[in-house]
């Protein structure tokens, strides 16, 4: 039902040898089996393969293929490593996935002003490592952080657990260069402050590929923090451990991470290789982190002794060193891999809600799990209230993939209905893209349209993604550009 | 050690929300605004959303051109309209609409005033995290539209990093939202980041929700002099080489030394000058301290330890340095550029030798952290207009920006407010244009020219 919204741009005949002029033959896909590949990221509920994949190795490579996309008309989608959730890097109807993965050089780290330089296929991961010598890292860090890379995560405004107190990755983006969707290159922002007349890298960060392809990207820098605290609270309720996120915030803690991991989470991790030592009987557990000067810690660390004491924390464990902390973030991390033991699908929701109405919501949750009769394992990032509730399902079963989805969406309906949005951090893609006026109005709709037609007049830039009818783009028309006589 | 102590709210239950009534007061328009848009230009409050449509619509209809504004603080901002606009005030949409302390965000109308939002949101021990001098103390939608910032900008971010929410109205009188009321959103376009800054162009501002932050438990701020601008360099080096991350940490000139010191602050010093603010809980400004304390020993002349009120005074000096204040005179201009950090000393010795040469004195603030130089300008508007075309001559080679923030009207005349051109000036009036195809909102007042026909 999903792909008979959309219009077809482009003929199955697109004459795509024609890429060859710059891209070898090794580097462009076009065997089906080959395509099947990229039928979807990861998000498995959508698939479709494209009609051609260009691996591409240099800006060079981008610039030209988008020049011969814009010129035949055929849309394109950009993809890193696939990792999304929400399926922004699925292809759009016989389209072309550029894969920017071969772009993976740090192309210079200027620790003295705190950022680095950067090609789109560079891993999350491999930014920090290269900054590690200068006592620097970068700060956002997605779960997926060891594959995803620095393009797909500009493109979703990815997330993680530290961007609780660092902030998302818009806030470390500070220059862009991007190819627009008819070839153009543009350089955005830099590493100085506001070179620009407007903020157009904080309109470009998180529009999912709609807007262009970015080819280079400069990113801050932090210093590594001097010290850094992990504590795992471990309770028999799940309401308690939502009162300690809220007793820790409102003490005036701002700590780095405040993850929550629910009873089927905790089991499916101790079952698996990430196993972190997790009670597998509680109900709950709580990972805080805090981080900055030692002798500033000590004072967070009483405060949240006595807070997990009057949360009625079972235990709280404390890592006595940087093996025990790695230790209790290994099951945090590992957990979406840890389900795949539950069963063969996973359906991943980012639904986000003020963090002091976690606990009803919770309670909503486990009401729509029984309701369709769905397994969802609980592990989020419960500092900034961004739930994500996971559906294991085995997609073969049909009845079950509908279950699944209607729980999924009365989930993003009770985040809604709480205050909310229908994500945090994975972006809307194909998958929210029909829940988008759960949160907004038409007229809201139009004007970010709009302004992805004052980019992308011809909607070739990944295409179908985001808007909930791209038939209504069509509208844009209806606006006339007037000149003010004077 | 003198410190300032913030008070904070220590009950778990969240504080009752606060809506503070829309003020009934029609305003006139200020002297500023009269210098700025002409004395021709007219002046509109309207009481509510309904209202602002009708005038948005029939200034559409009419093509006429109109100016979004608050309380007309900023009234100096952009270059001038080549015709008298309307001004179309929100001071009478003003409400705080939403307030979670808990949740730690707040949602407000555009009107609000500024001191009425640092005072709610002060009662919890809150703020949002983008300093503000009370001296300027408009709305918080022209302070968004504005993009005020202060000496924290490096380590606490700008507007830009704390707006969650928005909603505004186009040229058509249609109004849209976008992002919501949690800390972490990612559905749909980031609407709000074009806003911030876009001195109205992009049309109204009628709602922001934004992200808070605890207040600082504790304050220390200091003062070292120096003999010399490098021996404050190398200070400002090693406090960076250091790993030590003050919540600012700014250079001035002597010039600005002695402003600062003739400002109620209790600053004896001359000469050059590294101020910093350490912000945090009594161990980590302790330790901050210390260290600052041992490296700063050898170098300094002297160090000044700020106490009580006269942080708030230091820190309120910091932040108005880029405001003209009351000086409606002609021989003030005020520019601020934008470098690497590591650019700022070279950067400061050329845009001074520049004002030099021109005949204008200059007193010079630098965010060492954040790579920002404030330059204060004063002498006659020829050499005022001379000044800051040297300077602009010299920012390319050091890799730097700069926006003219105020200058009397026949300098402003011959001076863009954008010093050096944007080379995306092309997309970025393609996306302003979004917001008003009608081309009323000014549109040249950030992307355009001046010395128009008015």
């Amino acid at each position: 039902m999903l792909w008979n919204k959309t219009r077809r741009r482009t003929s199955p005949a697109a004459p795509f040898d024609e890429l060859l002029g710059w891209i070898p033959p090794d580097r462009l896909l076009l065997d089906p089996a080959e395509l099947r590949v990229y039928e979807c990221d990861g998000l498995p509920l959508h698939k479709r393969p494209p009609a051609a994949v260009v691996l591409c190795a240099s800006r060079e490579d981008v610039v030209q293929t988008v020049e011969w996309c814009f010129r035949r008309s055929v849309p394109f989608t950009p993809r890193g490593a696939g990792t999304g959730l929400s399926g922004g890097a699925t292809p759009s109807t016989g389209g072309v996935i550029i894969d920017c993965n071969r772009m993976r050089r740090i192309l210079g780290v200027d620790p003295e002003n705190r950022f680095a330089v950067v090609e789109p296929g560079v891993v999350n991961i491999k930014v920090s490592e290269a900054a590690a010598a200068h006592g620097l890292h970068y700060a956002p860090d997605p779960s997926s952080q060891k594959a995803c890379t620095i393009g797909g995560n500009i493109a979703e405004n990815s997330g993680g657990p530290h961007c609780l107190k660092y902030g998302m990755t818009t806030d470390h983006i500070l220059g862009l260069d991007v190819v627009l969707p008819d070839g153009e290159v543009v350089s955005l922002g830099g590493p100085t402050a506001d070179p620009g007349a407007y903020d157009l890298v904080g309109m470009f960060v998180g529009t999912e590929g709609t807007c262009g392809i970015v080819v280079e990207a400069t990113v801050r820098l932090l210093p590594t923090p001097p010290s850094v605290r992990t504590y795992l609270a471990i309770f028999d309720a799940m309401n308690l451990a939502c009162r300690m996120v809220a007793r820790v915030t409102e003490e005036g803690i701002l700590p780095a991470a405040l993850e929550i991991l629910d009873q089927n989470t905790i089991r499916a991790v101790e079952a698996s290789v990430y196993a972190a030592g997790y009670p597998k009987d509680a109900a709950a557990v709580l990972l805080v982190e805090i981080d900055g000067v030692e002798a500033g810690l000590d004072e967070e660390e009483r405060k949240i002794e006595e807070i997990a004491a009057e949360c009625h924390a079972i235990e709280l464990r404390s890592a006595r060193d940087a093996r025990e902390r790695l230790d209790l973030w290994r099951g945090r991390k590992g957990a979406f891999g840890a389900m795949g033991r539950i069963n063969a699908d996973l359906y991943v929701l980012d639904g986000v809600v003020p963090r002091t109405r976690l606990e009803p919501v919770l309670g909503q949750i486990d009401g729509i799990a029984r309701k369709h009769r769905v397994t969802i394992s609980n592990v989020f990032h419960a500092g900034d209230g961004n739930l994500h509730p996971n559906i294991s399902y085995d997609g073969r079963d049909t009845a079950e993939r509908e279950r699944v989805l209607a729980a999924g969406r009365e989930i993003l309906q009770a985040c809604v209905d709480a205050g909310g949005s229908i994500s945090g951090e994975h972006g809307i893609g194909i998958e929210k893209m029909d829940f988008i006026p759960m949160l907004f109005s038409e007229d809201d709709v139009q004007l970010m349209k709009d302004l992805r037609h004052a980019v992308d007049p011809r909607e070739l830039s990944n295409p179908e993604k985001i808007f909930p009818d791209s038939r209504c783009c069509m509208e844009v028309g209806k606006r006339k550009f007037m000149r003010l006589s004077l | 050690m003198s410190r300032t102590r913030n008070r904070r709210r220590r009950s778990a239950v969240a504080a009752e929300p606060e809506t503070k009534g829309a003020t009934a007061t029609v305003r006139e328009l200020t002297t500023a605004e009269r210098a700025f848009y002409g004395e021709g230009a007219e002046l509109v409050v309207p009481g509510s959303v309904e209202e602002l449509r009708e005038v948005v619509r029939d200034a559409s209809e009419r093509r006429r051109l109109i100016v979004p504004a608050g309380l007309g603080r900023h009234a100096y901002l952009g270059n001038p309209p080549p015709v008298e606009p309307l001004v179309v005030s929100l001071a009478r949409i003003g409400r705080v609409v939403r307030y979670e302390p808990a949740d730690f965000t707040v949602g407000v109308e555009a009107g609000t005033s500024l001191e009425t939002l640092g005072e709610t949101l002060a009662e919890n021990g809150q703020e949002i995290a983008v300093d503000w001098s009370l001296e300027s103390a408009g709305t918080i939608g022209g302070a968004v539209a504005a993009d005020l910032f202060g000496p924290r900008r490096a380590r606490r971010g700008t507007f830009r990093n704390v707006v969650i929410g928005i909603a505004g109205m186009r040229d058509d009188g249609v109004n849209y939202r976008a992002g919501g009321m949690v800390v972490k959103n990612v559905a749909g376009y980031d609407v709000g980041k074009l806003l911030v800054g876009s001195l109205g162009t992009m049309g109204f501002i009628l709602e922001i929700n934004f992200k808070l932050r605890p207040l600082p438990a504790v304050r220390d701020c200091r003062l070292a002099s120096f003999e010399s601008s490098d021996a404050a360099w190398r200070f400002v080096a090693e406090v960076r080489d250091d790993f030590i991350e003050p919540a600012a940490m700014c250079v001035l000139d002597p010039a600005a030394t002695k402003a600062l010191a003739s400002a109620g602050t209790g600053v004896r010093s001359r000469g050059w000058s590294v101020v910093w603010l350490l912000e945090g809980n009594d161990g980590t400004v302790d330790t901050l301290a210390a260290r600052l304390e041992a490296l700063v020993g050898g170098q300094a002349t002297g160090v000044t330890a700020f106490d009580g009120d006269h942080v708030h005074a230091a820190l309120e000096w910091l932040t108005a340095f880029s405001e003209p204040g009351d000086c409606a005179a002609c021989d003030l201009a005020i520019v601020r550029l934008a470098a690497l950090p590591t650019a700022l000393a070279a950067l400061e010795r050329d845009v001074s030798a520049a004002a030099g040469s021109a005949g204008a004195r200059s007193s010079v603030l630098l965010d060492a952290a954040a790579g920002v130089a404030t330059v204060r300008l004063r002498g006659k508007p020829d050499s005022l207009a001379e000044a800051i075309g040297a300077i602009t001559s010299s920012l390319v080679s050091h890799g730097a920006s700069g926006r003219l923030l105020f200058a009397a009207p026949d300098v402003r005349q011959r001076r863009e407010y954008l010093l050096v051109p944007d080379a995306n000036a092309r997309l970025g009036r393609r996306i302003r244009q979004v917001f008003d195809a009608a081309g009323i909102f000014h549109p040249a007042r950030v992307l355009g020219t001046v010395g128009g026909p008015r």
